[in-house]
């Protein structure tokens, strides 16, 4: 289908590029669904004993293996098919996206239909999670291209729908399963079908909407300038050539450790703060908790990486380790003094740090490694937040486990936790300190100097 | 051109406030 190449999805003069944000959050707001999968852990166990589990119902447990399977198969895809994705143009990558997700959608509706978790764990973990990967990837590259003068801010747009797509999905998978229930087990085999079915029509807005500039187009009175940012460079490095430089490897280690250290936090933020304040926080307080650190987590992607414009990528990301460090060290004693307010202050500061650290990490490659092949370079990078999330969830669970088996009260087991996210987040201020301008020597072409020194 | 932003925007804007402001009335629990 020639409508979906790169040549014929080039944006004519009349065409306005403040219509790329909205393509690009139609996509990322069906992918963020997958932030919302656990809202059918519970019910997936249920589908035969109905109130409880019963015999042959599958385990939370194993359930909880779908999402990793798709956050996996997320950081795989887009490591994989960046380049193919740079060369098609993102058209074609958004449609196979949109198919992969929604496609993934209905296996596993066949697979609860049929009460396969092999099936299930094949579409929405395998399919959907490739889906996710090149979904993630593709309108980011497209949108740092349209704004060469607030790259920041563009990533943030998209990346910020990542986060609200849980925000979405969470309510309204709840009320698809109720509308359901009385004609499928716990209404999710139905759900899972219209959801794909919403989700595919979605996607398909951005799909079409999406264009891509033509060659050489800059925004109208635009003009890059010269050394107004060390880092920034004026030329490109293919994707094969960036994961041979230790700034691509800095930058995994800076994003690997940002996200360790939130995701860290969010894993356990309902029982911690229960277990923080006992007595004083409720269970619905608890949810409410969790649902600001989400409202954080969405603000920090569109708000730090905008003002990463302004002060630099470099600068932002020190901001949020340092800070985040002297959060995290002082996060307990709030709990311990019995201060709410500053304890849910301090992490939901973390937490905007958090998504900020996604939302800015596409700019940061662009001005390292130029836009030549950001999204393929970006996909290689996400394998870092693969790792950090095994890693975080582990870090403090473990941890926690470890000191409670070893008498400390439950409200104070957390303390460590907190303090080797301190420790990592240093290791973080390092990283991002050691980062410089790319060697010309990798650049694309041999006549443009890579990085513009000041 | 600009209706086609407006709406565009309208199209992926609703939802999102929509989804915003289902979390934001959960998380005033908190504060109860």
């Amino acid at each position: 289908m020639p409508f979906l190449d790169r040549d014929h999805s080039i944006a004519d003069e009349h065409f306005s590029r403040w219509l790329v944000p909205p393509a690009a959050l139609a996509i990322h707001l069906s992918i963020g669904q997958a932030y919302a999968f656990s809202v059918f852990n519970l019910p997936l166990s249920r589908l035969n004993g109905g109130t409880e589990s019963a015999p042959g119902d599958w385990k939370l447990s194993s359930i909880g293996w779908i999402f990793s399977l798709a956050i996996v198969f997320l950081g795989l895809s887009a490591a994989v098919f960046g380049a193919w994705l740079e060369r098609v143009g993102p058209r074609r990558a958004m449609l196979t996206s949109a198919l992969c997700f929604a496609g993934g959608f209905e296996v596993a509706a066949i697979g609860v239909v049929i009460h396969s978790f092999w099936i299930v764990l094949l579409g929405y973990g395998v399919l959907g999670g490739i889906g996710l990967g090149l979904g993630y990837i593709s309108p980011v590259s497209t949108l740092i291209k349209w704004f060469p003068d607030r790259p920041g801010m563009a990533t943030g747009l998209a990346i910020m729908g990542f986060g609200g797509g849980a925000m979405i999905a969470s309510p309204l998978s709840t009320m698809l399963m109720a509308h359901f229930k009385p004609v499928a087990p716990q209404g999710v085999a139905p759900t899972f079908a219209v959801m794909g079915a919403l989700y595919f029509i979605f996607m398909m807005f951005g799909v079409l909407t999406v264009r891509v500039p033509r060659p050489g187009w800059k925004p109208a009175g635009w003009t890059p300038v010269a050394g107004a940012q060390r880092l920034v460079t004026t030329s490109n490095v293919s994707a094969d050539r960036a994961i041979r430089t230790p700034q691509f490897w800095l930058l995994w280690l800076v994003l690997c450790l940002n996200v360790t250290a939130g995701i860290g936090v969010l894993s356990v933020a309902s029982p911690m703060i229960q277990e923080m304040f006992p007595g004083r926080i409720s269970v619905s307080a608890a949810a409410g908790f969790v649902g600001l650190l989400s409202l954080a987590n969405m603000g920090g992607r569109i708000g730090w990486s905008s003002f990463s414009d302004v002060v630099g990528r470099k600068a932002v990301y020190a901001t949020f380790f340092l800070l985040g460090a002297a959060l995290y060290a002082f996060v307990p004693t709030f709990g311990r003094a019995g201060n709410v307010v500053l304890f849910v202050a301090g992490d939901v500061v973390i937490l905007s740090m958090y998504g900020g650290g996604f939302a800015t990490i596409p700019a940061y490659l662009r001005d390292l490694f130029g836009v030549m092949q950001v999204g393929a370079i970006h996909g290689r990078l996400l394998t870092a937040w693969s790792t950090a999330g095994v890693l975080g969830p582990v870090l403090v669970n473990y941890i926690r486990e470890y000191e409670i088996a070893h008498g400390v009260a439950k409200a104070d087991a957390y303390t460590t936790t907190m303090h080797v996210m301190v420790a990592l987040l240093c290791a973080g201020f390092v990283c991002n300190a050691l980062v410089r301008p790319v060697d010309a020597r990798h650049a694309a072409t041999d006549d443009a100097p890579l990085a513009v020194s000041t | 051109m600009k209706l086609r932003i407006v709406l565009s925007w309208a199209v992926v804007g609703l939802p999102l406030a929509w989804g915003v402001w289902q979390v934001a009335v959960k998380s005033m629990d908190l504060f109860k």
